[in-house]
């Protein structure tokens, strides 16, 4: 797995699937997403985004999520 | 065992309809308060049930048992020291394997447990089959699906609940990946002699998730056990090349996903239902807004039409009464005190029961439903300019009508840092009493682009306050991370049990503040305080920000009602005309000390009541400094451009 396959959450349009990767958010706010099922290895699906975008709706472990954008960009991940 | 007592403790994530299962359980016989010393909310109830007594607390909504959140703290705090006969975790069964991980978390306690799957009627819809029994089985705790809002499968689980209460708690062990349970081993047994009073295991968890809290206790006592935990961190982290404390979560994730592939088979959905047809038109990226936009404006008018209507319906009611008092009581200085304490009564009264109980009713009506996540998720981007994110802009927006139910409001927020900053925002808000101030001064005598300018400044005033609040703020600004509920009828007796309680709350907590302050402004008029008061603020009503001395009376009186300030300055007068006793410069001057001073004693008191005294006293104090700061500022700026009064 190389750097260049690596994406931002953001960057992925909607109805995309990935794979996280890595987070490079702060402890709290990595083990805040880990908490809740945002860990390496999970399949994530875009649900929607707003305008610009701002927020971002996924879909991760059978339920939807909604992620602002700066921690969303924090979010690596691998297109599927 | 009949007549005995029992206490429970509901926990889960937010939404999964514990509250629909407190107010079924408890009805009218709960109360509502602060956990001691924290302005989180906690609800506890009784009932009768088979003999028992049974104590029923509402533990706030979470998402793990980390130390997060204060929320988290609490909840793990109080099923450790307060030893709960059982818990009831609440999961919605839409949702399993996410809800799952705080199974596993709160199962880590080693307290006796049952699991509510909530919400079983909408599987079907989502096309979910889960094998309940074979749930059961694997967990080893009692499993029981539950539709909250019909009352169903609650006696069961309260049944199964007490059963477990006569037997030793027989939970399965649900071991994690080899390399984590070998450090969990090594850690319990160094723990043989530690007197903290979570179980061993837990402690262990904990430590390889780095948790502060835990730390901090054994800092003092166990420094060995600190050290050998640091150095299994140190192994895990490079085995698995992340930080421990994810590598914990992701073996939780993990076993999670296990066993809600095991219990859970997935078919397609029915088609397209009406909830996520309003979803899609709801969440849309352009057409969500008009939708909020219309939805906020007819709670706002609602709220605020039918408010004025019963206000002054109430009003008018009790017209008479002040003669009729004075009649009765005599005139004295004693009736004129007590009228000034009933009088601040009455107006608590014309605030919270015709706009405080309607907006209570739409607020939990629209979180139950689930659009407050939506608009979160509409706003987050927007709002993030002010250093808060998306769930403010409903605080943010009620408070154009009333900053009060607007501070209620700023319940919704996540963490307190953010509670406090949209708190701060909220009551600069003006208010419709200062719209009227604005629109019967400025407005008036100086023509609409004047009041549109006041309210620009304000605007103004609240954003550069969010972005240097939120930066000097402790602690980190907050993420957006939060779960987008899927649509769902609301229980209509839980709203409105909810709002009742949270209203007969605010009435406790609002009326001695009133009152109090109702007597003390009386008695300042009787005692013929009210010219050496003016003397007294002369030094900044009349030089510093040019205003007659007779202004130090009406600010004074407008702490009680904003709005007062126009209605005494008529009567002072003898009239409405005030441009006979203002020049224009005044009233600008008037209108905007007036939208930015001290927030009145009703918003005070929901300061108060949803931020404890110092933070309320902090941002009075700082609303008044500001307004004299910004008072006297603009006066000069007038004055320098030369702005012609007259």
């Amino acid at each position: 797995m190389t750097k260049e396959h690596l994406i931002n959450l953001t960057s992925l349009k909607k109805n995309q699937h990935a794979v996280i990767v890595a987070i490079t958010a702060g402890h709290k706010p990595a083990k805040r997403l880990a908490d809740m099922g945002l860990t390496p290895n999970t399949p994530i699906m875009i649900v929607r985004k707003t305008l610009f975008c701002g927020t971002i709706e996924v879909k991760v472990r059978g339920s939807n999520l909604i992620l602002g954008k700066s921690i969303a960009s924090k979010i690596l991940v691998k297109k599927i | 065992m009949s007549d005995q007592k029992i206490n429970i403790a509901l926990a889960g994530y937010a939404n999964v309809g514990k509250s629909v299962i407190f107010n079924h359980l408890t009805g009218l016989h709960q109360h509502i308060g602060n956990w001691p010393g924290k302005t989180i909310e906690k609800a506890e109830g009784t009932l009768h049930y088979k003999g028992h007594t049974i104590d029923v607390l509402d533990l706030p909504g979470i998402y793990s048992l980390s130390t997060y959140s204060l929320e988290e703290l609490i909840t793990r705090e109080y099923i450790i020291s307060a030893k709960p006969d059982f818990i009831v975790n609440v999961i919605d069964a839409t949702n399993l394997e996410r809800n799952l991980i705080l199974t596993l978390q709160l199962l880590e306690l080693d307290k006796p447990m049952i699991l509510v799957l909530n919400m079983v009627n909408l599987l079907k819809r989502s096309g979910i089959i889960i094998d309940f029994k074979k749930l059961e089985l694997i967990l080893g705790i009692p499993v029981i699906p539950v539709i909250a809002i019909q009352g169903k499968g609650l006696t069961e689980s309260l049944d199964r609940g007490i059963n477990l209460i006569s037997q030793e708690p027989n939970p399965n062990a649900l071991p994690y990946g080899k390399e984590v349970e070998d450090r969990i081993k090594q850690l319990c047994q160094i723990l043989q002699n530690t007197d903290l009073p979570y179980p061993k295991r837990f402690i262990a968890i904990k430590l390889l998730e780095k948790d502060a809290v835990i730390e901090k206790h054994l800092a003092q006592s166990n420094r060995e056990v600190l050290e050998k935990a640091q150095q299994l961190n140190l192994e895990l982290e490079k085995i698995h090349g992340h930080n421990s404390s994810i590598v914990i979560a992701d073996e939780r994730c993990h076993l999670a996903s296990q066993i809600a592939k095991q219990v859970m088979t997935v078919t397609k959905p029915e088609k397209i239902s009406a909830h996520e047809a309003l979803d899609i038109l709801t969440g849309h990226k352009i057409w969500g807004y008009p939708v909020m936009i219309a939805i906020l404006g007819l709670i706002f008018f609602t709220v605020f039409k039918s408010g004025n209507y019963i206000s002054s319906a109430i009003q008018q009611s009790l017209s008479g009464f002040q003669s009729y008092f004075y009649s009765v009581f005599g005139n004295s200085v004693l009736t004129a005190l007590a009228w000034g304490g009933i009088a601040s009564l009455i107006a608590l009264i014309e605030i919270a029961l015709p706009y405080i109980l309607p907006f209570y009713l739409f607020l939990f009506f629209l979180e139950d439903f689930g659009y407050l996540a939506r608009a979160a998720y509409l706003m987050d981007h927007l709002m993030h300019k002010l250093g808060i994110h998306g769930k403010a802009c409903i605080p943010l927006i009620l408070g154009f009508g009333c900053n009060v139910p607007a501070c209620l409001s700023c319940r919704i927020m996540e963490t307190q840092r953010e509670r406090f900053i949209t708190g701060l925002l909220t009551v600069f808000i003006p208010c419709s009493a200062v719209t009227v101030i604005v629109a019967g001064l400025v407005g008036k005598y100086l023509g609409i682009g004047w009041a549109l300018g006041l309210y620009f400044l304000v605007f103004l005033i609240i954003f550069i306050l969010g972005k240097v609040v939120s930066i000097i703020t402790p602690g980190e600004p907050t993420e957006l991370i939060m779960e987008m509920p899927s649509y769902k009828f609301p229980h209509i007796k839980t709203i409105a049990l909810q709002t009742w309680f949270q209203l007969k709350e605010f009435i406790y907590i609002a009326a001695p503040i009133v009152i109090i302050s109702g007597i003390i402004i009386e008695g300042a008029y009787w005692a013929k305080l009210l010219t050496p008061v003016n003397d007294f603020l002369a030094p900044i009503t009349v030089q510093w920000l040019g205003l007659p001395a007779i202004t130090g009376t009406l600010l004074i009186f407008g702490i009680l009602r904003k709005e007062l300030i126009l209605v005494m300055l008529a009567s002072i007068l003898g009239t409405a005309d005030f441009s006979k006793a203002l020049s224009q410069t005044q009233m600008l001057i008037l209108a905007l000390v007036s939208m930015l001073y001290i927030p009145c004693a009703a918003t005070i008191a929901a300061l108060y009541k949803e931020f404890g005294w110092q933070k309320a006293l902090l941002i009075t104090v700082f609303k008044i400094a500001l307004a004299i700061v910004a008072g006297g500022l603009v006066l000069r700026l007038l004055n320098v451009l030369n702005f012609h009064s007259f």
